[in-house]
């Protein structure tokens, strides 16, 4: 149809939404008046353009009178008749109009529960006609942060909205690390007809943005690391050797710390804590090397995002325990970060991270780490082999990072072990004491070939780590990290 | 809504449902309008006494003229012919996307080298990664790195037929996988491939089952 007719206004208080109006329309002609209102319970309409199909000015007209016109001069009843058919088609359309005081609420609500990397996060979407005449057809697409993915659901929705009633949609949203900000919601609402449409931008009160930033917020990944008796006392309850308290008897509980002689006296069962002991000397070793930055599918963060957020978690952890603990980064160039740091073999290396000093430096590496981890390795396609060719590290780099351990301190290894350079470096610090632990996040999905033999390529390696570590843990992309940080404090795999 | 607006709708209903009215009557009893062409007659009478052309030419001008002015309203208000509206303009990021290269999926190197492969030759230049890979599997359920080739060698390790007969030179290649590669080679070859990395996939999850398995010694000739 070629008689589009437009006529649209943007709203003369609003900057930069005027870009796809036609400017210099008379003004009189636009009749919707986009509701701008203090009230909060309203969304900010701002319209972008407004096009009706059949003006009251439009070709149809000519089309009826020269049906008219005909008709009269053959005098034929079928014609004169036949001219009414584009006259009521104009004036129908004239009839068809939106209404004059557009009135829509967009509300967003999102999970509000705290975020890890790689969390589904539902993004739920409900919108409400707070206006007097019905809504025949609105359609509103969600402006999605450009950094998250939809994995379910969808941001679009097409909706029939009586006056005063709601109507919502959702969709999930893969978080990622960071502060991601939502956009204004985009509607188009028609009249019945279809004659007269409108394309607006609407505020949307409640959630504005994804956060997932705090990894000191994580617990639970301290006891990753074994518990070695007789280092160092905390005031936690648990095992040990001290007492510290008794509760009421949990299923579960070791029966050696079930206080049998209170039972004996009255059949309460009630569990003995002893004081919790544990190695008071840590090391995070963490492998965000290029190799690890890639993922298990394009709307996953890197299995380097994953290891780069459970590490700073880690040293988070254990700096507020009072720990002493050290880290180490592989991967992580020291001229990507803001203050000079110490470099033992390839890695960063950043003794006593619980000082004022080393925190400052420890926080300017994982900052580094981040940014690099979030920079995807692009596969090499030019290989004649299908698997990337494995390079071991050099001894050397080895013994300058393995030197830098303190005596006794424990080791986590966070990396998402796409090849075997963490298992030398865990290797080589069980043989001089440092128990090491593996975390690895599984940068891995069996949805294909190439998947499935990667993930049995690192499953080999996990096979191999179990023998070198006190303990693994295996980090399904699937899996979220704060149900791994329970599960680990659960002290589960 | 205003007052206005208001009368202008029923004044537009009304003329709508007249309009309609009489076209109904004009069509199915012409009769009811009978008083109407009576009171048309005179006007005919008066058109009848003009010449046919130059009537003609007085009624084309008057549409046009018509066509005229419709077509000057609509140029001086501004209207043009519009696409419909969209909420996502084709330039526009679609809200549901992802600005990700897919070549940082784990895997799509390989992937990449299994759909180029183009014959069986080509299929067969990967055998020895996949081989070294199901030794390093059975290696971590604790067998020794020669009998593990042997045991790949022999075919000794997987249930899948395609993929004991790809790997190891010891174990035919069922028929119907030959006639297969007679047929098409490169699907034969890129089958073959996936087969037996689902093969060794399956192996790296679970070596202790596939080193249950007799393998026959090997014997010095």
């Amino acid at each position: 149809m070629s008689d589009a007719t437009q006529r649209s206004r943007a709203e003369q208080d609003t900057t930069d939404q005027s870009t796809l109006s036609q400017s210099g329309d008379d003004a009189t002609t636009t009749e919707i008046e986009a509701s701008r209102t203090a009230e909060s319970t309203r969304s900010t309409l701002t319209l972008r353009r407004r096009i009706r199909r059949i003006g009251p000015w439009s070709i149809w007209l000519v089309g009826g009178f020269f049906l008219l016109g005909l008709g009269l001069f053959y005098a034929e009843a079928t014609l004169v008749a036949a001219a009414a058919i584009p006259f009521v088609y104009v004036g129908y359309a004239a009839l068809s109009t939106l209404p004059r005081n557009l009135s829509i609420d967009v509300n967003r609500s999102v999970d509000d529960r705290r975020l890890t990397p790689g969390d589904p996060v539902e993004v739920t979407v409900s919108v409400t006609n707070t206006g007097d005449s019905v809504l025949t057809d609105l359609r509103i697409v969600d402006a999605v942060p450009e950094e998250l993915a939809v994995t379910a659901g969808s941001p679009r929705a097409s909706l029939a909205l009586r006056p005063g009633s709601t109507a919502s949609f959702s969709y999930t949203v893969i978080a990622k690390r960071g502060d991601f900000a939502f956009g204004d919601a985009r509607l188009v609402v028609r009249s019945l007809l279809g004659t007269d449409t409108a394309t607006l931008s609407a505020t949307v009160s409640g959630a504005d943005s994804v956060n997932c930033t705090d990894p000191a917020a994580l617990d639970g990944l301290h006891q990753a690391t074994k518990l070695r008796t007789g280092v160092t006392q905390s005031d936690q309850g648990g095992e040990g050797l001290e007492f510290h308290s008794t509760r009421e008897y949990r299923s579960g509980d070791a029966q050696t710390r079930v206080n049998w002689r209170q039972y004996a006296k009255t059949g309460d069962l009630v569990t003995t804590e002893f004081r919790q002991e544990r190695a008071a000397r840590e090391i995070v070793l963490l492998d965000v090397r290029p190799e690890t930055r890639c993922s298990s599918a394009v709307t996953h963060p890197t299995g380097a995002e994953y290891a780069a957020y459970a590490a700073e978690a880690a040293v988070e952890r254990y700096r507020r325990l009072g720990h002493r603990v050290s880290l180490a980064a592989l991967g992580v160039d020291a001229d990507d970060v803001e203050i000079p740091i110490r470099e033992a073999g390839n890695a960063l290396w950043v003794e006593n991270a619980g000082t004022e000093t080393g925190q400052h430096a420890a926080d300017a590496v994982f900052s580094a780490a981040a940014d690099v981890a979030a920079s995807r390795t692009t596969a090499n396609t030019a290989l004649t082999s299908l698997v990337e060719n494995e390079s071991e590290p050099h001894r050397r780099d080895i013994s300058g990072l393995v030197a830098q351990f303190p005596e006794r301190a424990e080791l986590l290894i966070v990396s998402p072990l796409v090849d075997r350079t963490p298992l030398s470096y865990a290797k080589r610090a069980a043989v001089i004491g440092n128990a090491p632990t593996l975390l690895s996040p599984d940068p891995t999905a069996e949805e294909n070939a190439g998947g499935q033999l990667h993930s049995a390529r690192r499953e080999i390696r996990l096979r191999e780590a179990r023998g070198v570590c006190e303990r693994v843990i295996d980090w399904p992309a699937e899996r979220s990290l704060s149900a791994v940080a329970a599960a680990v404090d659960r002290g589960g795999r | 809504m205003s007052v206005l607006g208001l009368l202008r709708r029923g004044l537009l209903t009304l003329s709508l449902l007249a309009l309609l009215g009489a076209v109904a009557a004009l069509l199915l009893a012409p009769e009811l309008i009978a008083p109407a062409e009576d009171a048309m007659t005179p006007i005919y009478d008066q058109v009848a006494e003009y010449e046919t052309d130059q009537l003609l030419n007085t009624a084309v001008g008057t549409i046009a003229l018509i066509a005229l002015i419709v077509g000057a309203i609509r140029k001086l208000s501004g209207i043009s012919g519009e696409a419909d509206p969209v909420l996502v303009a084709d330039d526009e990021r679609l809200p549901e996307s992802v600005s990700v290269d897919p070549a940082t999926v784990t895997g799509y190197a390989t992937n990449e080298a299994v759909n180029g492969v183009e014959s069986l030759d080509d299929a067969r230049q990967y055998r020895n990664d996949l081989r070294e890979t199901a030794v390093a599997a059975l290696q971590a359920g604790g067998e020794s790195p020669e009998v593990a080739r042997r045991r790949i060698e022999q075919g000794a390790w997987t249930d899948d037929d395609i993929a004991a007969g790809f790997l190891g030179d010891a174990v035919p290649v069922p028929l119907l996988a030959r006639l297969r590669g007679w047929l098409d080679e490169a699907a034969e070859g890129r089958r073959r491939l996936v087969r037996s990395i689902n093969a060794v996939a399956t192996l790296a999850t679970a070596p202790d089952a596939a080193a249950q398995t007799p393998i026959e010694e090997e014997t010095d000739e």
